[in-house]
């Protein structure tokens, strides 16, 4: 391999300008050629490395326009990656070695100086350049960013990661007061600006090391944002389930808790009601008759409390079954009649001949109809209809009235917990829990499908859900049944 | 209260909410189909079980001295009380109450508060 080394000399005594460049012509041999230029004060020798490439700068640290280790660092802030042997005179070797120090290869003596000597320096300044520049290479590419920080807090180096970190040129950086105070025994967590505007997190790990031949900080700077994003995500979820397990046994606590006295209350009415204490005048009866339907209210209300506290806990089992949509309408429209007897509102039911089976669990589905059909005949003025259809994947039933319809300002606000309309104009004064849509959302939820309320202005409300069809639904295990209450 | 008839259900309530037992045995005895008897506890209800020989028997689950389920399971021991018919009385819904009342052989759960159409369904 024919290697060339091009070496700039920079060396004011023309005596060892001559002398070098004869143990540099006797050091050639058949791999290696050199080839030199010399200049005689730092000025030159800096003229020149601006114009020109070199490997390896051979230096005489006592120029006529610079002394001393003052040389070394001009020629360095020049040209920080270029090789530099120094020459030192006899009895500086002290200064050699400082000057390896302050980031030259290697030193030799003049006095010592022969051609195995300076080829020897040479070839082994070029060797630990070419690891150096490995290294750096390395350090330069490492997926986290890395600094060098001296004791007087200043910025001596950063590689490419540690730049897009703090989002900085490396001339904002290098040479630049570092805000952030190391230490070695704790790592320092600190925010940095995004690109987005936003803010991420990095952590930042030290060590003391000697750099240069001061002593100074190490530091990795590593993005943790992702990670404290999981970590606070994780503590959220914690947290939520620990007061959501609170709340539930709470509200599950307040709702049994009442249903002890509200039984008595009930038994003890319904005993008055019913004359089993005695006969009642017209008025004790009606005043008994408000407080039995108030009873009746507390309690729906108490039951759909504790359904939605099951339901929105993932308590509840759901028993998810093909099933026909059309029987299920059905019956649940025959039930709905049979309880709205001798009302002036029609239920009318349009069905087509034939739906395909959906998956859901039937108890369920039927108790959301059921609430969608009642709330519809306490609003309607004369009509209820009930339709399905089904598309490709689902099954849509539709439920309208031909009542006021709904507020627009409320329609997004309808599923909502203790949401209520305005009641309906000659309503019986029958007040719902405000529970039943947010039950119904609940449910379909669980069920794989959606709960939607639209309406036509002036034409009434129409409540809309869907059920997936059961050949869309992949087979999933049975879960056990049993979320209705035993008696109901 | 009209006089029992010869072929009339006799139902023991046993429960400790005597608020409750009041107006539940008046409304029975008032139907004229149930002889009622009544205890407020379950070791009470346990002894009255043995004597007063009920078709059926409501029983509240938590009570002093023998609770709900402990009651069942004595009256499930002993071979004169074993014919019985239980029905649980609760307010409280706990997940697994429909397989525990399973498991200790009783025929029907009446929640509280219930109708008193749940409350003949199950007499």
């Amino acid at each position: 391999m024919d290697q060339r080394v091009s070496i700039l000399l920079i060396e004011d005594d023309p005596d060892y300008t001559m002398l070098i460049n004869v143990y540099v012509n006797e050091a050639c041999g058949d791999s290696v050629k050199y080839l030199i230029e010399s200049a005689v004060s730092l000025q030159g020798g800096l003229d020149l490395l601006s114009r020109q490439e070199y490997d390896i700068v051979l230096l005489d640290l006592m120029l006529p326009d610079s002394r001393g280790l003052d040389t070394l660092d001009k020629i360095r802030a020049k040209t920080p990656s270029m090789p530099v042997v120094v020459l030192t005179n006899l009895d500086h070797d002290d200064l050699g070695v400082e000057a390896i120090a302050r980031g030259a290869q290697d030193f030799l003596s003049k006095n010592k100086l022969d051609a195995g000597r300076l080829r020897h320096a040479i070839g082994f300044a070029l060797a630990r350049d070419r690891l150096f520049l490995q290294m750096e290479h390395l350090i330069e590419g490492l997926p986290d960013g890395m600094l060098i920080v001296d004791r007087s807090r200043m910025v001596r180096y950063a590689n490419a990661a540690a730049l897009a970190l703090f989002g900085r040129k490396r001339e904002q950086l290098v040479g630049r007061l570092f805000e952030h105070a190391l230490s070695p025994d704790r790592a320092l967590e600190i925010k940095l600006p995004d690109a987005g505007g936003g803010e991420r997190s990095a952590e930042i790990r030290a060590a003391e090391i000697e750099w240069k031949g001061y002593p100074a900080w190490v530091a990795t700077v590593r993005d943790v944002s992702e990670l404290k994003k999981l970590e606070q995500v994780r503590a959220e979820v914690k947290e939520r389930r620990r007061t959501d397990g609170l709340k539930d046994q709470l509200l599950s606590t307040v709702a049994h808790e009442l249903r002890t006295p509200l039984s008595v209350v009930k038994a003890v009415i319904g005993t008055l009601r019913d004359h089993l204490a005695g006969p009642l005048t017209q008025d004790q009866a009606d005043l008994i008759g408000t407080a039995d339907r108030h009873i009746g209210r507390l309690t729906r209300l108490l039951n759909n409390f504790l359904d939605l506290t099951r339901l929105e806990s993932r308590r509840s089992r759901v028993n998810r079954q093909p099933l026909d949509p059309l029987a299920l309408v059905d019956e649940v429209c025959e039930g709905v009649r049979l309880a709205h007897r001798g009302r002036s509102v029609a239920l009318g039911v349009e069905l087509p001949k034939r739906l395909p089976a959906v998956k859901a669990d039937a108890d369920m589905i039927a108790q959301v109809l059921g609430n969608l059909l009642d709330n519809a005949l306490r609003y309607a003025r004369g009509r209820v209809t009930v339709r399905a259809k089904a598309s490709e994947d689902e099954v849509e039933v539709s439920v309208v009235d031909d009542g006021p319809g709904i507020p627009t300002e409320k329609l997004a606000l309808l599923f909502d917990k203790f949401v209520q309309l305005d009641r309906p104009k000659g309503g019986e004064g029958y007040k719902g829990t405000g529970l039943g849509l947010a039950i119904s959302r609940e449910i379909m939820t669980l069920n794989g499908g959606r709960i939607w309320a639209d309406n036509a202005p002036g034409r009434g409300a129409c409540f809309r859900f869907t059920l997936p069809l059961a050949s869309k639904v992949e087979a999933e295990p049975a879960e056990e049944v049993s979320h209705a209450r035993p008696g109901d | 209260m009209p006089a029992p008839e010869i072929k009339a259900k006799r139902v023991l309530i046993v429960d400790d909410e005597r608020d409750l037992v009041a107006p539940l045995a008046l409304r029975l005895r008032s139907l004229g189909r149930f002889e009622v008897a009544v205890a407020y506890d379950g070791a009470e209800g346990l002894d009255k079980a043995s004597w007063f020989r009920p078709d059926v028997m409501l029983i509240d689950l938590s009570m002093p001295k023998l609770d709900g389920w402990a009651l069942c399971a004595r009256l499930r021991e002993d071979p004169r009380t074993r014919g019985i018919k239980l029905v649980i009385m609760t307010a409280w819904l706990s997940p697994d109450l429909g397989r525990h009342a399973m498991a200790e052989g009783v025929a029907d759960l009446l929640i509280k508060p219930f109708e008193d159409e749940d409350l003949l369904r199950v007499l």
